[in-house]
């Protein structure tokens, strides 16, 4: 069952060029700063503050991302028991965690010069500050549970039981009356951003994608050498 | 092809699906009063009572209609179909201006009058720069 | 023009904070992954050199492809 997955072939691809993905990131984070913060315009009734977007929405993006890969994966390391699964779950929790706190801390920085108010609780910012208790309840019980034989079943069980606020948060702007708008970028009909303003906002998720990238290979080199540290151990 | 075992979890982690969507919809519609931010103009005109309870009322400022006194503003919401009167005093932010989107929060006097302790403007999914504005109005 | 530039129409607080905070967090997390990683190779060289004093005991140490492949990564970039 998925040889493609067990042999790595396609991680240890990556971390060959973990270096070289490093210098991508930097970059590309370079050059998405000099154009959201210089190059692209003003909004016409944002001003200036339109430019926390570029990196609110981009660290949204990614950390609902991550979580969706790590409920689907866990769906799988579950039932079939791919314990190399829990470990790729386990390397991707952190920045996911941390891009949802940017998400969350940007988000209300933007809210305050925007709506006049740092928090709301409607359905949106809701269902992503439970994201977050997702994000902290799957890293603790990772801490927790460290050395029960059921650690797989606990956080699989977590991890999908989090997949569910997925598609609530993605579509609770679109079911209910909320304070936070409607996404622009959408894939089936046109987006409602202005192109010089979109560049920077694509070129800032190209650049958190990679950073995503590289720490989730540094944490999943960290966790085989750890496992290969047990090996030793056992001798 | 597959073991017994194997079976059983996938049916246990089916059943663990199924049953989480369903309970969190059976929450997210009890609580459909709380999950939403804000009512109407036409959800206010449909209310049966009007309580004491604190509520927000959603929906554009209406052209030409806000009046600003010595320290009170009065303006109309708007959802295209009923209207609400809101008075209210205080600071507004920045982006409260006419045809913009706007959520009051405070109490019903009657179906037609609200009086508000908070105004938050509300952000449309647009975003331009001014000059695309003024090109596009100028069509 | 660097005032005007910073301050942003009064947005510049909101701006810059959201972006520091944004840096930060990046930096942050690079350095604690990166110290954990070293923590851990530092941990397996100093095992490794021990095992490998006693030949006799290879045979029980169970290989698995994708640990070599994951050693000889760690040793690569030793630094």
């Amino acid at each position: 069952m998925f040889p493609f997955f067990q042999s790595d072939r396609f991680l240890f691809f990556c971390l060959k060029y973990q270096k070289l993905i490093f210098y991508f990131f930097v970059s590309l984070l370079v050059l998405g700063l000099w154009e959201g913060l210089i190059v692209s315009p003003e909004d016409y009734i944002q001003g200036n503050s339109v430019r926390i977007m570029y990196v609110h929405v981009p660290s949204a993006w990614i950390s609902l991302g991550i979580f969706s890969v790590i409920g689907t994966l866990s769906i799988f390391s579950f039932v079939f028991k791919i314990k190399n699964f829990l470990i790729i779950c386990k390397s991707l929790a952190p920045t996911g965690f941390v891009f949802n706190l940017i998400a969350l801390v940007t988000g209300a920085i933007w809210g305050k010069p925007t709506w006049g108010t740092w928090w709301a609780w409607d359905a949106r910012i809701t269902s992503m500050l439970i994201l977050f208790l997702f994000y902290f309840v799957y890293l603790l019980s990772f801490n927790l549970f460290k050395k029960n034989k059921n650690l797989n079943k606990i956080s699989s069980i977590i991890a999908i039981l989090g997949l569910i606020n997925i598609p609530i948060i993605k579509f609770s702007v679109e079911w209910w009356s909320t304070l936070h708008q409607p996404s622009s970028v959408k894939i089936l009909s046109e987006t409602s951003i202005h192109n010089s303003m979109l560049l920077p906002l694509l070129i800032m998720t190209a650049s958190f994608a990679l950073f995503s990238l590289l720490i989730f290979l540094m944490k999943y080199n960290t966790e085989l050498i750890k496992l290969r540290n047990k090996r030793l151990d056992r001798l | 092809m597959y073991g017994k075992k194997v079976k059983l979890r996938f049916i246990f982690i089916f059943a663990l699906i199924l049953i989480t969507i369903l309970t969190s919809y059976l929450i997210l519609n009890n609580l459909k009063s709380n999950v939403v931010y804000f009512l109407s103009p036409t959800e206010i005109s449909n209310l049966t009572e009007i309580t004491n309870e604190k509520l927000r009322v959603g929906g554009m400022v209406k052209k030409n209609s806000i009046k600003i006194d010595s320290n009170n503003i009065n303006f109309v919401i708007t959802d295209f179909s009923n209207e609400i009167i809101v008075s209210f005093s205080g600071s507004v932010p920045n982006l409260f201006k006419e045809e913009k989107g706007v959520v009051a929060e405070g109490y019903l006097r009657d179906k037609n009058f609200f009086i508000a302790n908070k105004i938050l403007a509300k952000h449309d999914e647009n975003y331009m720069p001014p000059e695309v504005k003024e090109a596009l109005e100028g069509k | 023009m660097i005032v005007n530039f910073l301050n942003m129409d009064g947005h510049g607080i909101f701006v810059w904070s959201a972006f520091i905070f944004t840096m930060v967090n990046f930096l942050t997390l690079y350095f604690i992954i990166s110290k954990n990683l070293k923590k851990e190779k530092i941990k397996f060289f100093s095992r490794y050199s021990i095992y490998k004093k006693d030949k006799d005991r290879t045979k029980n140490l169970p290989e698995s492809k994708e640990t070599v492949s994951a050693i000889k990564f760690a040793v690569k970039s030793k630094n």
